[in-house]
């Protein structure tokens, strides 16, 4: 993926300044991540925004692209119960232990 | 969770702190014990081998006894070691060099002259909801994220399991912001396409 282009800002930002015009494909995935930090100003979300209602395949990827996501966070939920592994006993007093050695 | 958010300190924690910036033993003793667990469940995201893991938490302490005076309180004692925590497993993946990786057709997205998107029919059949009721599936996903090439599965991890922000990612691997940015849809295309390649 090409972020920047030659000068250094994107078609989007370089866009930004002008008459809102339509992006590509291409330049519609180069700006999912900041759409989806909600880092795009609302000029650039309508041009973002415009792209994904037109185009059907653009909406597809972005589709399963939210949906991987959602799935690596789901791979790691543990539903409620707790986010601690058992501290083994010899662990703590090599903790303990090491610190003891410090100056 | 977004850490990146000011956590107001509780009291508790900043008497704890205080205690252990004068070296109190009993207090870092509190800390292996409260702290422990949570870490290490962290520490195995990152290392699968439990020795390695046990050893980043034991590293974690360590640097964070030597760290405490730098402790500003612009975070719960939580979120500092569990900072610290990520920072230790990092360098203990670096320490440990290469690991298996799935070979998988990482290529980008395909467009024509035009710039428009050359279109596959894969998509991902697993849902959300097949995770929920099934561990194995859970297990399969993160097996599947295990694979991803280092680089791709740590900012993974960070961005969207561990919830640090860009700006965070960036100063924990120590690359640019843009780098973190075509890094992570890098990392999220492949294990899409890596999702996208199984039948469940
Ligand atoms: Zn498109």
């Amino acid at each position: 993926m090409k972020i920047n282009n030659e000068n250094g800002k994107n078609k989007l930002e370089l866009k930004n300044d002008m008459t809102i015009q339509s992006i590509n494909c291409q330049e519609f995935e180069e700006f999912i991540i900041d759409f989806l930090d909600s880092n795009l100003s609302s000029m650039q979300q309508n041009i973002f925004l415009k792209h994904l209602n037109e185009c059907p395949s653009c909406k597809r990827y972005l589709e399963d692209y939210q949906k991987s996501v959602k799935l690596s966070q789901a791979a790691f939920d543990n539903k409620g119960e707790s986010d601690y592994e058992a501290m083994p006993e010899e662990l703590v007093q090599a903790i303990l232990a090491a610190r003891k050695k410090l100056p | 969770m977004d850490l990146s958010k000011k956590v107001e300190i509780s009291t508790n924690d900043i008497q704890l702190v205080e205690q252990l910036k004068h070296g109190d033993t009993d207090s870092f003793e509190y800390l292996v014990r409260e702290y422990g667990g949570y870490m290490l469940a962290i520490a195995k995201r990152y290392l699968h081998n439990d020795a390695d893991a046990q050893d980043t938490v034991q590293d974690a302490y360590i640097r964070a006894f030597q760290a405490i005076h730098n402790f500003k309180g612009h975070s719960s004692i939580k979120s500092w070691l569990h900072r610290i925590t990520v920072n230790s497993a990092l360098m203990k993946l670096r320490a440990n060099g290469r690991r298996p990786v799935e070979l998988i057709d990482d290529s980008p997205s395909l467009f024509d002259g035009n710039g428009k998107r050359i279109e596959t029919n894969s998509e991902i059949t697993l849902s959300i909801e097949d995770l929920a009721i099934d561990a194995n599936k859970q297990w399969l996903v993160k097996a599947k994220i295990d694979l991803l090439p280092i680089t791709s599965r740590n900012l993974l991890l960070l961005r969207d399991i561990e919830g640090y922000s860009t700006e965070e990612t960036s100063e924990l691997l120590n690359i640019s912001i843009a780098a973190v940015k075509t890094g992570l849809h890098r990392a999220r295309q492949r294990l899409k396409k890596s999702l996208e390649s199984e039948r469940y």
